[in-house]
């Protein structure tokens, strides 16, 4: 009878798609979990590489924490992550409150400043900020900056400051939308039984969301641990040590020390697993769950007379934390030189000029990177397409078990990553002899492994979204696999798509330590390039290609998100009919 | 007739639970079969079986008179033939309302002009041949379940399996679709098993009607032969206001403390329980041997009657009366000893 297929068969069919699902996690495992699980087993197996030997051995580990320069590593990253998160979270809770609840004029502008400085990279705006605040900087020039102030900028008191400023948006979103799920009635009850509007907010709102805001912190804790610009940049120039920079260095200087590396990588990330399990506590308590959707709306506090100084007080983070920085790349870009300030004979288009230039280093580095970032962000969009996909096939246990592996690898420092990278392609048997290292196709794999978990977690977030039924429906009416991608599945998800993509290519084109750790040796990116010509004071172009960076970025992105959504309506309405010969008049 | 659906001894687990255990069932053709049964009883899993959109533990199943199921033998979802209009609708957001139509029928390689005619027609039989062009989200609920019927009906299913379709509708319409979803079916002659937790609903819509408890089918037949003859109290009290009253045969009579009361259906066991419908209370002397009192507790105009609540020395009873009650004061009636069904006091665990 026709029809009628043997159950073995159906056996079969599993099979054929089983070589497409090894592929995939292999591929996974490769870019993600190996460099990982080498990084973590090297720092306690020390012959695991060369010897292939499984002993497990903590005297390295004891060695890298008796360690002095180890040991103040790991105290300045501690003492930085908990001052710089404090002051963030507290700048960030003004800022959202002031967003959320007040009459302040000019909200909507002043509500664009988190967005534009969570967009633009730390290690731009330290460069920036030690282009303002160098002994002859701009802020000096304008007679804004005595000696004394300059010299303490460089040191934890500088470092503070710029992570603020980097991070406090993070705690903007996090409690702004703890603050907007608040509803008025909490306070409008305590009002009722006699308190006081501060009363109220000190004894009501404040507890409430206390929650949100110890996440803020504890996220803002983790990113300073993990990052890498500034600790590259004013750390290094101030000569502050720090956990993410010594594993670098420890990769780099002459000799190179691997275990010592991996052992201070290890220390990270007990120290991230510590804010990551301090997270998800705080995350299960009952009192987030009292923050619910379906409040009543909060009542706003009319400010008076002093709207205008907090509207004063926002639009000086605003300068702070966007335009100063931008304003000093932009300045530095077009001036001759630095000390001679903003006069007209100072004024030169030789740097931009010299960044468009064909053939010169600043123009190679800058179409290398987004040539890298282009590759980058097509290659996470495919896998995390086809991984998503496969995981939402595959059940539901498969799908959170990948689900919390890529959230927890969100959390890995790039520098990590490239550590593991390092030790999988230069160093184990069998990856070293591809002869990969060192070249640029290793450094977008790195890329590749560093963005695919975020790319993933977008991808799988959207896939999640769509209901079963309409697969089950596709399926009914005789749509295989392959058909239920392409028609049901992406046609579904591709906005959450592109803008994981589009998310992969920003990131790449200015993602620091992977390419510092991987930069090929027939040149590097433009993060390496900026980074070292700040380094030899060549600032001018340094600055023009950082310029020129985020002007390209930021224009191709934004073409590529208009083309998308305008390609987008009209598939949306007539492509997906035309794609398969359906009826209708067009 | 012949079985055009059936399912024999199939047994589903999902996760630690027994969905469905042991169980048998068959649709003839051009029959609707409603199952009925509240959440969790496994009626959705049961159609989801039939459809293919999971396998049986253990079991065989037939689709138009041929084998999709069994040990040897599982026919792909898209060869069975089968028809599903979904809970949620299911309706294709990204596609037009002829593209969501046409889908399938592109896909199963008919020929352009005939596909538009098949669109074409679906859509008019659900009166929304006008609306081809828009997208679902300009549709309303109403006419995102006819297209979901029409995206079904097209691809003309030996069996259509309809899992709630309207428990997303809201009332003043679904009375409305219901009509227009039995006329439907019955125009195209096809064969449907309709699931829902809504008893009249469930009543008014099918040939036989199935109730459904903890994975077993407890009972199959003409809705009218359920109501007045259920085989257990639990069908009894699901297909709507059932008094019961557990007790012991004697003779043909059944002891109830305080009560005897008599009946002439045959008891299935010793241990039975006897049950009658609120509109079955006849005033005391139309059956003096079974006659019972009690206090009222409260009394709710209907419109055609009064709902009386009370309060017997045994249990609480609901009847329909024809004149208000004042409370507190004590009522007696009778019920006809045909009208006494005798069932099963517990379904087996």
């Amino acid at each position: 009878m026709e029809g009628l297929v043997p159950r073995e068969f159906r056996a079969l069919t599993h099979w054929r798609t089983l070589p497409f699902t090894l592929a995939v996690t292999l591929g996974f495992g490769v870019l993600v979990l190996l460099p990982l699980a080498l990084v973590m087993g090297q720092a306690v197996m020390p012959g695991l590489i060369d010897h292939a030997d499984l002993t497990v051995s903590l005297a390295r580990l004891q060695t890298t924490l008796s360690d002095p320069r180890s040991l103040t590593a790991i105290l300045h990253t501690i003492v930085l992550g908990g001052l710089a998160a404090g002051c963030a979270t507290a700048l960030g809770f003004a800022y959202a409150l002031m967003l959320a609840r007040t009459d302040t004029p000019g909200r909507r502008l002043l509500a664009a400043t988190p967005w534009l400085v969570f967009l633009t990279p730390a290690y731009l705006k330290a460069l920036a900020w030690v282009l303002l605040m160098s002994p002859g900087g701009y802020l000096q020039q304008f007679g804004l900056l005595s000696d004394g102030a300059s010299d303490a900028f460089f040191g934890l008191g500088g470092l503070v400051f710029v992570h603020t400023l980097n991070l406090f948006p993070l705690a903007v979103f996090i409690v702004g939308s703890a603050m907007r799920g608040l509803g008025g009635e909490f306070e409008d009850a305590a009002r009722t039984v006699g308190a006081a509007s501060f009363g109220a907010w000190w004894r009501i709102n404040l507890p409430l969301l206390a929650p949100a805001v110890a996440l803020a912190f504890l996220a803002m804790f983790a990113e300073v641990a993990s990052d890498f610009g500034l600790a590259s940049t004013i750390a290094r120039t101030s000569d502050f040590g720090l956990l993410t920079y010594a594993i670098y260095t420890a990769t780099q200087n002459y000799p190179v020390d691997f275990p010592l590396a991996g052992s201070q990588a290890l220390v990270l990330l007990a120290i991230l697993s510590a804010v990551l399990l301090l997270d998800r506590t705080l995350r299960r308590q009952r009192s987030l769950r009292l923050i619910t959707g379906r409040s009543r709306p909060a009542r706003i506090y009319r400010l008076g007379p002093w709207r205008w100084a907090v509207c004063a007080l926002a639009a000086l983070v605003s300068l702070l934390s966007v335009g100063l920085p931008l304003g000093a790349i932009v300045l530095r870009a077009l001036a001759r030189t630095l000390s001679q300030g903003l006069v007209a004979h100072n004024i030169t288009w030789r740097w931009i000029a010299q960044a468009l230039t064909p053939g010169q280093e600043a123009n190679l580095a800058l179409v290398r990177s987004l040539g890298f970032a282009a590759l980058t962000a097509l290659i996470s969009g495919v896998l995390a397409l086809l991984l998503a996909w496969r995981l939402d096939l595959g059940g539901r246990i498969l799908r959170n078990a990948v689900l919390a592996v890529a959230m927890g690898a969100i959390a890995i420092p790039g520098v990590v990553m490239g550590l593991g990278f390092i030790l999988t392609w230069d160093r184990l048997p069998g990856f070293a002899d591809t002869g990969l290292y060192g070249t640029w196709p290793l450094l977008v794999l790195g890329y590749v492994s560093a963005a695919l978990p975020y790319a993933l977690v977008i991808v799988l977030g959207a896939i999640g979204q769509i209901a079963p039924s309409l697969h089950d429906a596709a399926r009914l009416h005789g749509a295989g696999p392959v058909v239920r991608l392409a028609r049901i599945t992406v046609p579904l998800i591709a906005s959450s798509l592109i803008t994981a993509v589009l998310f992969v290519f920003v990131r790449t084109v200015f993602e620091l330590p992977i390419s510092q750790l991987l930069q090929p040796t027939a040149g590097g990116p433009a993060p390496v390039v900026i980074v070292r010509l700040f380094g030899n004071d060549d600032d001018g172009i340094g600055s023009a290609l950082s310029l020129l960076a985020i002007l390209a970025t930021g224009g191709i992105a934004g073409a590529v998100w208009l083309a998308a959504r305008g390609l987008g309506r009209h598939f949306w309405r007539n492509g997906v009919d035309s794609l398969g010969g359906m009826p209708g008049g067009r | 007739m012949t079985a055009w659906v059936a399912c024999r001894a199939v047994a589903k687990r999902l996760g630690a639970k027994q969905v469905l255990k042991d169980l048998d069932l068959t649709v003839e053709q051009g029959e609707i079969l409603s199952v009925l049964g509240p959440s969790g009883s496994g009626k959705t899993t049961l159609i989801r079986l039939i459809a293919g959109l999971a396998d049986p533990d253990s079991g065989e199943i037939d689709v138009a008179g041929r084998a999709v199921f069994g040990p040897r033998v599982n026919v792909p979802i898209e060869k069975r033939g089968v028809g599903y209009v979904f809970q949620d609708y299911a309706v294709w957001p990204h596609m037009t309302v002829a593209g969501n139509v046409g889908f399938g029928l592109g896909l199963s390689g008919l020929g352009r002009a005939e596909r538009d005619e098949r669109v074409r027609a679906a859509l008019a039989s659900v009166h929304i041949a006008e609306l081809a062009e828009r997208t679902p989200d300009q549709l309303s609920g109403g006419q995102q379940q006819r297209l979901a019927l029409a995206r079904s009906l097209a691809m003309r299913p030996e069996v259509l399996l309809l899992d709630e379709p309207l428990s997303n509708v809201d009332a003043a319409l679904r009375e409305h679709l219901r009509l227009e979803i039995l006329q439907l079916v019955r125009a195209h002659g096809t064969t449907a098993i309709y699931i829902t937790h809504d008893q009249s609903e469930a009543m008014a819509l099918c040939d036989r009607l199935a109730v459904m408890q903890g994975g077993r089918l407890l009972q199959c037949g003409p809705p009218e032969e359920l109501y007045r003859r259920p085989s257990a109290l639990f069908v009894a009290s699901f297909l709507g206001g059932a008094n019961a009253l557990r007790g012991v045969m004697d003779g043909t009579a059944v002891v109830a403390p305080p009560f005897r009361l008599h009946s002439t259906c045959p008891a299935p066991q010793a241990r039975v329980a006897l049950v009658f419908r609120p509109e079955d209370a006849l005033p005391p002397e139309a059956h003096p041997q079974n006659r019972m009192a009690g206090t009222v507790v409260a009394c709710m105009f209907l419109g055609r009657c009064w709902r009386v609540t009370l309060q017997t020395e045994g249990p609480c009873f609901q009847l329909d009366w024809p004149h208000r009650v004042a409370e507190a004061t004590t009522l007696a009636f009778s019920v006809a000893p045909d009208r006494c069904a005798l069932v099963t006091p517990d379904p087996e665990p």
